[in-house]
């Protein structure tokens, strides 16, 4: 019985790594292969970093490069910021205003990138910010706030009462006590907000092609490019979406390693 | 001078079924040492917590010196706190953690460094200032949180069990320091506790909490000598209560009186609150077992005869059960005196010490 538990385990866990990691692994080996007659041989009989080099040397990459890692941090930063308050009103209170934000939030991240990127473009045009770059941070923001309020709420979440409290008695205000209590004991909560909001603005796609495009190119955009119409290009196009991935990637093990905790807590809400 | 006083506050939970705290008026005078005593939910630590302003009362005024400060955010009251869980800041060393409340109200570094030299050499905690509260024993973690509740020089300092966390060797030590302390500083201070000791080792009044409601208010010796209800009679160690019937008012103006034991011929002389000192009201005898001794012959007064029900040796001393009447006391002896369950002796209850609790 306990035998067979153990290799239910295992199909489970392998089916899932399968799931998760194929697509990712076969991106990466698409990125990396320099020969490979596809349909004919399962791996690639040449690895290597040509195509990698190639798109890096490539000045329309390199403007892709430097606006999605100008808009990914901004955008992280500025939806951590927006978060914080929000976060301290959800851990400390248990509200209707705290059940009716929560529920708008959780509501939010299930709504299509498509159905907002539309709503946002219409004000966007009606204000004349389509196609200026820094108009797709709160754009980006959209998505990325849900995920940063889970994860700073469930830190601050954390912080024992009794600290707030005494803070209070001996003289701080609520924002100082945010400032001073909270901030100092969540970083880790914040680091992983950051990480997951970064992640989330160098994948976002639908709102980056609505409102900025014709004239704002961001990776995501060009991996696109390089995959459609007559000229495809897909092992340029994995070689691009390394870019992507690498941040996340490294985000990942450092979460892992470090963040741990916070990271759990973020996927688990309350 | 200090002076808090508490008019009419109410705190209620769940729309008024639980009562929290249901105080008519409560002073807490300059400089005093005064002690909330009560079991678990009695209502002194809501009481505490709305003086501190972390809980706000549904009615009633918090008064600091005649200045009304219930609608006053805690920051604003300019009280020391001292909690249960001590609540250092883990991310602080001790220095900060001390330094917390002086550095909020922007005191120039030199004096926040001289106050907390100051405050730390008091507790005897200078050498684990560079320490952060982890590398700490809850003593020395207990002690850096007093010493960040008085360096702010409060206007009166607030302390919720701080010593419950303690060992009990450790417990004992700290209270007589604790009392030290706050007369040598002078500060006035609310102590909530649940241990009945602590509040007459350490408080110069007390007032007993239950279901939110204060059931006496009075000096350690007061409350231990003179319960005014049962509930304050139990909570204050009082481990046979015999229910009986005032017969007869010997001196009323010092409240003494001759009760009959429920169910029996036995009567016996005790003291009683002189407004509850009338023929036929029913009370309750605290009979401690300091007041019970076998008789030697030559007392007049409270001598009835009693019979063994069981014996016990616990090393310094024996103890016995003794059946009066229909009800059951305890008698200590020596170890040189052994009785035989079943035996019947006779036994003198200290008149003078013997008290009388009002049933009513």
């Amino acid at each position: 019985m306990k035998n067979n538990v153990k290799v239910w385990d295992y199909i489970v866990l392998g089916f899932l790594a399968i799931f998760y990691l194929l697509p990712t692994v076969m991106a990466i080996i698409y990125a990396l292969a320099e020969k490979w007659y596809f349909g004919t041989d399962l791996f690639p009989s040449q690895l290597g970093f040509g195509w990698i080099q190639k798109m890096i040397s490539d000045s329309y990459v390199q403007t892709a490069f430097i606006n999605s890692y100008i808009l990914a941090p901004l955008t992280a930063l500025v939806t951590i910021l927006i978060s914080i308050l929000p976060a301290y009103y959800l851990a400390t209170r248990r509200d209707k205003v705290a059940i009716i934000t929560e529920t708008i939030v959780n509501l939010t991240m299930a709504f299509p990138a498509i159905v907002v990127g539309t709503g946002i473009l219409v004000l966007y045009t009606f204000l004349g910010l389509r196609g200026n770059m820094w108009a797709l941070i709160p754009a980006h923001m959209f998505f990325a706030i849900p995920f940063s309020l889970r994860s700073i709420t469930a830190s601050f979440m954390q912080v024992p009462k009794d600290l707030e409290e005494v803070a209070r008695v001996f003289g701080a205000t609520r924002l100082q006590v945010i400032q001073k209590v909270y901030l100092p004991l969540t970083w880790r909560g914040m680091l992983s907000a950051f990480i997951f909001s970064m992640a989330i603005s160098l994948n976002e796609f639908v709102m980056t092609q609505l409102l900025g495009a014709p004239s704002v190119k961001t990776l995501t955009i060009v991996v696109y490019e390089l995959i459609r119409g007559y000229a495809i290009s897909p092992p340029r196009a994995a070689a691009v979406s390394l870019f992507i991935l690498l941040p996340s990637l490294i985000g990942g093990i450092l979460s892992e390693k470090y963040l741990r905790v916070s990271l759990s807590l973020a996927g688990g809400g309350r | 001078m200090v002076k808090i006083e508490l008019v009419d506050v109410y705190k209620g939970y769940y729309g008024g079924k639980v009562v929290a705290a249901e105080i008519p008026y409560l002073e807490i005078r300059d400089r005093e040492f005064f002690g909330l005593l009560g079991p678990s939910g009695s209502g002194k630590t809501t009481t505490l917590r709305i003086i501190a302003g972390l809980t706000m009362p549904d009615r009633g005024k918090v008064l600091i010196d005649g200045e009304d400060i219930t609608h006053a955010p805690p920051e604003k009251r300019g009280l020391g706190m001292v909690f249960q869980s001590w609540a250092l800041f883990p991310h602080l060393t001790v220095y900060e953690n001390i330094a917390f409340g002086l550095r909020l109200k922007k005191v120039p570094d030199d004096e926040i460094s001289r106050k907390v030299k100051w405050a730390a050499e008091l507790l005897r905690i200078e050498e684990l200032l560079d320490r952060y509260p982890y590398q700490l024993s809850g003593g020395q973690q207990q002690r850096v949180a007093v010493a960040r509740a008085i360096v702010v020089e409060p206007r009166a300092l607030l302390f919720d069990e701080p010593l419950s966390n303690l060992d009990a060797k450790l417990r004992e030590q700290v209270r007589f320091e604790l009392s030290r302390l706050q007369k040598e500083l002078g500060i006035t201070s609310i102590y909530v506790t649940h241990d009945q000791v602590e509040a007459l080792v350490m408080c110069d009044r007390i007032a007993v909490m239950n279901k939110g409601r204060i059931e006496q208010l009075g000096t350690p010796e007061e409350i231990y000598s003179s319960p005014a209800t049962p509930f304050v009679a139990e909570f204050m160690g009082v481990t046979t209560l015999i229910p009986g019937n005032i017969i007869e008012v010997l001196n009323p103006s010092a409240g003494i009186v001759r009760v009959q034991i429920e169910n029996s011929d036995i009567t016996l002389v005790a003291r009683t609150r002189v407004e509850k000192a009338s023929v036929g009201n029913p009370v309750l005898l605290a009979v401690r077992p300091e007041l019970v001794e076998l008789a030697s012959g030559g007392e007049q007064t409270n001598v009835v005869e009693a019979k063994i029900l069981a014996s016990s040796y616990l090393g310094d001393h024996m103890e016995y059960i003794l059946g009066l009447g229909e009800y059951q006391t305890r008698l200590r002896t020596s170890t040189s005196i052994r009785l035989q369950p079943g035996e019947k002796v006779r036994i003198t209850l200290d008149a003078k010490r013997l008290f009388a609790v009002p049933r009513q």
